[in-house]
């Protein structure tokens, strides 16, 4: 709980220190983030590849893993769908759209900006890109903080399928510390099957809404 | 994307090559740092973008909706596939 506590904390200093204007916005519009991210990947790589467990995680690989990918995909969208009825400012294709970032929230936010633009208006695109902004900046933290009891509610897979996209990256060790080391390579396979169906979905319900 | 998951591969592979070198365990230290950093970045971006900061409270309902509703059909679609797939031969199971 401390762990998530701090975590808590430094993305709230975050955005106070954003607020404030204190630091220059091309830290988070240079190269940093991504640096950042690629240590992230390459320390959470060394410790996957050293695993004295590897070679058993794979030999056990099988087909079945393929289900959590589309657990995700259904479980989200269908839920999605009807939050998006009961909210009248969302069409339901725009909460498709939305649902469909699967935490990848810095490309589907970019892509409904873009896409809707055309259709209706750059202020209401900005406004929909906005909440998938935050739609799967809520979904990644929420998973990131509370993937321990989603463990003891649902089961393991919970936090790899609310994880999306993030499963195999920043969403990794608290994924592998809740659900355990045995699940790392369904994480990584749905993060990846999950990361590559977000442009394919949004792009899609972003030409039906 | 494609040169993130390389950069995976990679690791993967080097790890492997140094399993027995005995300070290859410490990487797992600086994974929690780096995640640190990079919250504090999402936040960062979050609070220096003004239009995102005035339309946060309507912005911020929906997206809460959003994400609760979405992370609901996750979770019940994940234990409903753990059930039926999973249970028999997860071995971690108490």
């Amino acid at each position: 709980m401390k762990d998530s506590l701090i975590i808590v904390m430094f993305f709230v200093a975050g955005v106070l220190a954003g607020l404030s204007g204190a630091l220059p916005k091309s830290m988070v519009q240079g190269n940093l983030p991504m640096y950042a991210l690629y240590a992230l990947v390459i320390f959470v790589g060394v410790s996957i590849g050293s695993d004295s467990r590897l070679k058993q995680i794979l030999r056990t690989l099988r087909p079945k893993f393929l289900l959590v990918p589309l657990a995700t995909i259904v479980g989200t969208l269908a839920f999605s769908a009807l939050a998006a009825l009961f909210l009248k400012d969302i069409s339901l294709f725009d909460g498709l759209a939305i649902g469909s970032g699967f935490t990848y929230y810095s490309l589907s936010s970019v892509l409904i900006t873009e896409f809707k633009a055309a259709s209706v208006g750059d202020a209401l695109a900005a406004h929909l890109g906005t909440v998938a902004l935050l739609t799967n900046v809520i979904k990644e933290i929420v998973t990131l903080v509370g993937a321990p009891l989603m463990v003891k509610v649902f089961g393991p897979l919970a936090p790899i399928c609310t994880g999306g996209a993030a499963s195999m990256d920043t969403l990794l060790p608290s994924i592998v510390s809740a659900s355990g080391k045995q699940w790392t390579f369904v994480a990584i396979l749905h993060g990846m099957l999950v990361d590559f169906s977000v442009p394919v979905f949004v792009s899609f319900f972003c030409a039906l809404g | 994307m494609f040169k993130v998951l390389a950069a995976m591969l990679a690791a993967v592979g080097a790890g492997y090559l140094l399993r027995n070198w005995k300070y290859v365990k410490y990487g797992g230290i600086f994974v929690k740092y780096v995640i640190w950093l990079l919250l504090f970045l999402l936040g960062l971006s979050v609070g220096s973008d003004s239009a995102i900061v005035g339309s946060l409270h309507t912005a911020g309902l929906q997206a809460l909706v959003m994400a609760v509703a979405g992370m609901l059909g996750a979770m019940v679609a994940a234990w409903v596939v753990y059930k039926v797939f999973y249970r028999k031969d997860d071995s971690s199971k108490k």
